[in-house]
């Protein structure tokens, strides 16, 4: 079946298009990693936040409120930019295992990290951190980060994978 | 010793050969690299749309890039030593690549506006509130924008020339 489907994407107008552009790989590779600058920015200032390692200029859920249009934003974008990606080079790319990891390691990351932004919400009690619900906000925190890096190492190595 | 034995030196290290060698390294490396620079990206174009009034921090401008200092630095600092030793692995070719040689010359310019933004802006920053930054701080920020962004089109250029 998914040889089907990188068939007909690698027969598609698109597609053409895209592998006679010479630059259109690597401009929407370059829009792809501005778009996990953002993605990364916010991820790391909500868990290095919940941690305490940076100043605590605000609450965090008002931090979480403010970054969360910033992962949303780039969610988006790196869901274009890949996609279109994929049409471009839909047999390099449909049956890299590394990209089909990469997916289900996304899947892993973003239910985390929304279940931090709810967590966030939902911890009243900031006035002491040492309770147990806060601990596991630092536990869902330092997971979404590991899954966020995750995913982003297994992208790169998409180019360097032969299966 | 000249500058080009130098560096034709530099890429004949056994870290270098090793590292140009190996089947993982250099991508493993290359990982840890593209994670920083987005981290170093990310937190200055938080600062940066602050300066521009197109994201609303809810702290003034001063406290906000007192907070990701931290993040940006320590990401900048790593970014540094794994482009260095990337660097070290091809000296020659990439000096060569000419948008490495911009890349370079991006950072240098974006380091130099921050430079000169800070100098201007010293502890006034701690006043401006939300939409309230005067225009060399828009400025400013429309310019580091601009330069991150080029350096991160550039990077992901100097493998398609």
């Amino acid at each position: 079946m998914l040889g089907s489907i990188a068939d007909w994407l690698a027969g598609t107008a698109l597609s053409h298009q895209l592998q006679a552009t010479p630059w259109a790989i690597p401009l929407l590779q370059s829009v792809h990693i501005l778009a996990i600058a953002a993605l990364m920015g916010a991820a790391w200032v909500v868990c290095l936040q919940v941690f305490g390692v940076l100043e605590r200029v605000q609450p965090l859920p008002e931090i979480s409120d403010r970054l969360l249009p910033w992962i949303h934003a780039a969610v988006v974008v790196l869901a274009l930019t890949g996609g279109l990606l994929v049409v471009a080079e839909p047999k390099e790319l449909l049956f890299s295992g590394v990209l089909q990891m990469k997916l289900l390691l996304l899947i892993g990351a973003l239910a985390v990290t929304s279940m931090l932004h709810r967590k966030i919400r939902a911890t009243a009690a900031y006035g002491n951190e040492r309770t147990q619900s806060f601990s596991v906000l630092r536990g869902i925190a330092a997971l979404s980060m590991l899954l966020w890096v995750t995913v982003a190492v297994a992208g790169r190595w998409i180019a360097y994978s032969d299966f | 010793m000249t500058t080009s034995t130098f560096f034709e030196w530099l890429e004949s290290t056994p870290v270098s050969v090793a590292i140009a060698q190996s089947s993982w390294l250099f991508p493993a490396i290359e990982a840890v690299h593209v994670l920083a620079l987005t981290a170093v990206v990310g937190s200055i174009a938080m600062v940066d749309l602050r300066l521009l009034s197109l994201w609303s921090s809810g702290v003034p401008a001063g406290r906000l890039v007192r907070s990701l200092l931290p993040v940006t630095w320590v990401a900048f600092a790593v970014a540094v030593v794994s482009g260095l030793v990337l660097f070290a692995t091809g000296a020659t070719v990439y000096l060569a690549n000419e948008p490495f040689r911009y890349k370079l010359l991006l950072i240098l310019l974006a380091g130099v506006n921050m430079l000169v933004f800070h100098a201007l802006a010293g502890q006034r920053l701690n006043s401006w509130q939300a939409g309230a930054t005067p225009l060399f701080a828009r400025f400013a920020g429309g310019l580091s924008l601009l330069f991150w962004t080029g350096v991160v089109f550039l990077g992901r250029w100097i493998a398609f020339v």
